[in-house]
């Protein structure tokens, strides 16, 4: 799926350069459910941020479905995660002006998806995650973990190849954190996608075949789970 | 000889502009120096006790006339019109039409309006950089002030703002006078710039920009409660705050697309006055008033020399002089018309290329003409007059036969504002009017203007050589609107200049507002093309709505200005389209730069902005 080499990460203020991420490598093959751990400021959001597309890593080699991505021009790459990644964030990320319904549809618009197959992969969408009733409403109308199932919906809705979620229980209760847990490895079980998530806890992170534990910087151990 | 007197006891604005000042017993000598005194040129200025008594005075004057043994039909035959002189000041001209006093009140109209547009920008931007403020309106309540004490402080800034830039604004004004006078043409004594008419009302300007600058920004940051703002939930509660300003961005546009619809009337408007066909030819025509002793071996002179196409006599100069007027009524429909009155022999109406409606019997035979009159065809339709006949049955009403009709021609400033009826006399050789000179189009002008000088000298030695070109007085007649339209124009673009401020403020503020919005859709693939459509027509709604409200206020303001005119121009559909488009292109150039940037941003970092 993707393979990172030696990618290294750091913002320079002229003088000094604050390195956040260093040598890291790694392969994340198709079907992986993967967990990145680590403290406060070990850079894995940055590095979610750099799979993702969203950050160019400073130095490094970075392959994603054999393609250089390092190498490739920004529209390229925009239209490489527009259409193999989906994002979910710790703070859902919805748009406040726009409807459920709305939210969901519009990563379809900027594929330049066609109306009537816009309409039927929203209904199915909603369809799946038992939303229908609340297609109309606000995301300011929803609980957390609402939010949250819209939040996955709509990375879902693109169907990528890759989910890439930050945190995505931080803000939830435990039992809304569980069945967003389950969701995730439904998905990727059922419909083989694969999963990247960065979390806090061993609880989630062990939902994850493989977990990379970050710290300062670099990858400190991976382990792995057999299921 | 009529004494000189100085002139330097006459304030600058006052409206008797003159060079000499003559005692009326003197109008012998007056005589002396000119051969051709303009009837009509004398106007009595009468103190009433009160104003009220106009009709009565008017309807005396008769009477008087009847006292001093003048005959009834002379009587009947004058009109007499008052006019107040604080009118005739603010450039009213004695047949009762206003153009000089309407400008006044539209260059208030629009200086108050511009300042109302900078005045809801301060007010717009103030609020709108309340986002930052918020923070510290909220450190200040929990650190214990009261809300009067916040007013106070935002009423301090105001204060100090506006009383900057009225400080500012006088200084530039002063400095500016020379150039801004000169460019209208008009003179002020400097002393009247510090004199309390001027200063007392911006004093009073001044207060109410800084009370209307400062209560609208004041109370609403004032207001803000402190807990929700420090926990930053500000931008989220302020709808209210965005309808405002929304507004306010439409009414500004809504001002300077009238404003630029406005200008684009009046333009069109003047350049049609002054473009229209005139019914006869100016080019290459000079006017002159020789004097009386040498006028013919003057004339006789400068008609042979090389590069003089004609001659011809007319007792005024077109569109520089004054026709007097006489009323006749019409044997034929019993119309009273008042007739403009013009001397003018054969040869000029040959130079000036004038065109027959009914021809004279015979058209070869101008030396025929002579005492005869002729009437414009403007005059022939109120008279009634279809047929030589019919003419001739008016002559006989004034004492003279008729030669024919001719098809209008403007030839005054009068008649380029209205209709203007025309009886013209022919006069014969002898005339000693204003001479009309018509240079050949392939003469060498200073050549021929040495010569004429030349023979001028020879023939009238005790009177300067001073001559005008026709074309250039008509122009002359225009001078003045065009400086108002260019004036008018510079006003345009600063309140669009203004208006564009307060846009470019807005869209900061929209574009800081929706920046993790704008975030999200990028990382949902969102292009910049994208984000830049999605901002600019969030931007291009306001002044959409505006140009849909400004269209009928201009189409109405301008019929109204129009009306004035007896020449006019429609109102065309394109006007509205080319101001709506212009202030379009601005607007979108405007909020180009923050959208961009928006566009650009990287969306990680607006995300990560919680």
């Amino acid at each position: 799926m993707l393979q990172l080499k030696n990618i290294a990460k750091y913002h320079s203020n002229g003088i000094q350069k604050n390195w956040v991420l260093k040598d890291i490598s790694t392969t994340i093959f198709e079907g992986e459910f993967v967990s990145i751990m680590g403290p406060s400021g070990a850079g894995k959001s940055t590095l979610l941020n750099i799979i993702g597309m969203l950050e160019e890593p400073s130095g490094g080699e970075y392959y994603f479905l054999d393609e250089p991505v390092h190498k490739l021009s920004e529209k390229k790459r925009t239209d490489l995660y527009k259409h193999y990644i989906g994002f979910v964030f710790q703070q859902y990320h919805l748009i406040d002006e726009l409807t459920v319904y709305e939210n969901l549809e519009t990563p379809l618009l900027y594929k330049k998806v066609s109306s009537s197959e816009r309409k039927s992969r929203v209904a199915d969408i909603l369809d799946r995650f038992n939303m229908v009733a609340k297609k109309d409403l606000f995301p300011n109308q929803l609980s957390g973990g609402q939010q949250q199932l819209v939040g996955i919906a709509r990375a879902l809705i693109g169907q990528p190849k890759l989910i890439l979620a930050d945190e995505p229980t931080g803000n939830l209760q435990s039992a809304q954190a569980d069945e967003i847990m389950q969701i995730f490895k439904k998905l990727n079980e059922e419909e083989k996608v694969s999963i990247i998530q960065v979390t806090h806890s061993e609880k989630n992170a062990a939902y994850a075949e493989r977990v990379i534990h970050l710290l300062d910087g670099h990858v400190e151990r991976e382990e792995r789970f057999t299921r | 000889m009529p004494r000189l007197l100085s002139t330097s006891l006459r304030p600058l604005q006052s409206l008797f502009a003159f060079q000499q000042l003559l005692n009326p017993d003197q109008k012998d000598d007056l005589l002396k120096v000119d051969n051709v005194v303009r009837p009509g040129s004398f106007q009595t200025y009468l103190h009433l006790a009160n104003p009220s008594i106009q009709a009565s005075v008017l309807n005396n004057i008769p009477k008087l006339m009847r006292r001093g043994k003048i005959s009834e039909s002379e009587i009947k035959s004058h009109k007499f019109v008052l006019s107040a002189l604080t009118d005739l000041h603010m450039g009213e001209s004695t047949s009762g039409e206003a153009r000089g006093i309407s400008n006044v009140y539209i260059f208030a109209g629009v200086a108050l309006l511009i300042i109302l547009l900078a005045l809801l920008n301060y007010m717009s931007l103030t609020t709108a950089r309340a986002t930052e403020r918020a923070r510290e309106v909220g450190v200040r309540k929990a650190l214990g002030a009261f809300r009067g004490e916040l007013i106070g402080q935002f009423y301090g800034e105001s204060v100090l703002v506006t009383c900057l830039s009225f400080a500012l604004g006088f200084g530039l004004a002063f400095l500016l006078r020379p150039i801004f006078f000169d460019r209208l043409d008009l003179q002020i004594d400097a002393a009247f710039m510090l004199s309390p008419i001027v200063v007392l009302p911006m004093l009073g300007l001044m207060l109410a920009c800084i009370v209307l600058a400062g209560a609208y920004p004041s109370l609403v940051l004032s207001a803000f409660r402190p807990v929700e703002v420090l926990k930053g939930r500000f931008l989220k509660s302020s709808k209210g705050g965005i309808q405002i300003r929304q507004s306010i961005t439409v009414f500004q546009f809504v001002a300077s697309i009238v404003l630029v619809i406005a200008a684009l009337v009046a333009q069109q408007q003047l350049s049609y006055l002054q473009s229209r066909k005139l019914g006869m030819n100016k080019d290459q025509i000079m006017m002159m008033t020789p004097s009386a002793e040498g006028y013919h071996a003057f004339r006789n002179a400068v008609s042979q020399l090389n590069g003089i196409e004609k001659t011809g006599s007319a007792s005024l100069a077109l569109f520089k002089d004054y026709n007097s007027i006489f009323f006749v009524t019409s044997p034929i429909n019993k119309k009273e018309v008042p007739l403009h009155t013009l001397g003018v022999d054969a040869g000029l109406i040959d130079m000036l290329g004038l065109t027959w409606k009914i021809p004279p019997a015979d058209l070869k035979n101008t030396a025929g003409w002579q005492g005869k009159l002729v009437l414009n065809a403007l005059a022939a339709k109120d008279l009634g007059v279809t047929s030589l006949a019919q003419a001739n049955e008016v002559g006989s009403i004034l004492g003279q036969p008729m030669v024919g009709v001719l098809n209008d021609f403007y030839f005054s400033e009068m008649s380029l504002n209205q209709k203007t009826p025309l009886a013209m006399s022919i006069v014969g050789e002898d005339f000693k009017g204003t001479l009309y000179l018509q240079l050949s189009k392939t003469a060498d002008v200073q050549a021929s203007m040495a010569a004429i000088g030349k023979q001028y000298k020879k023939h009238c030695p005790d009177k300067p050589f001073e001559y005008f070109f026709l074309d250039e007085s008509f122009d002359t007649l225009f001078k003045a609107e065009d400086r108002m339209a260019k004036l008018f124009g510079i006003f345009t673009g600063l309140a669009i200049f203004i208006s564009c401020l307060g846009l470019f403020g807005l869209a900061a503020y929209a574009t800081a507002r929706r920046a993790k919005e704008i975030g999200i859709r990028k990382v949902l693939g969102a292009t910049v093309g994208n984000v830049m459509s999605l901002l600019s027509t969030e931007f291009l709604r306001p002044v959409l709505l505006a140009i849909l409200i400004a269209s009928p206020i201009a189409w109405y303001l301008m019929e109204q200005w129009l009306k004035k005119f007896t020449y006019r121009i429609e109102v065309e559909w394109w006007i509205f389209a080319a101001a709506g488009l212009s202030v379009i292109v601005l607007a979108l150039l405007t909020v180009s730069i923050q959208s961009l940037r928006t566009a650009l941003a990287n969306p990680v970092t607006a995300i990560k902005n919680e």
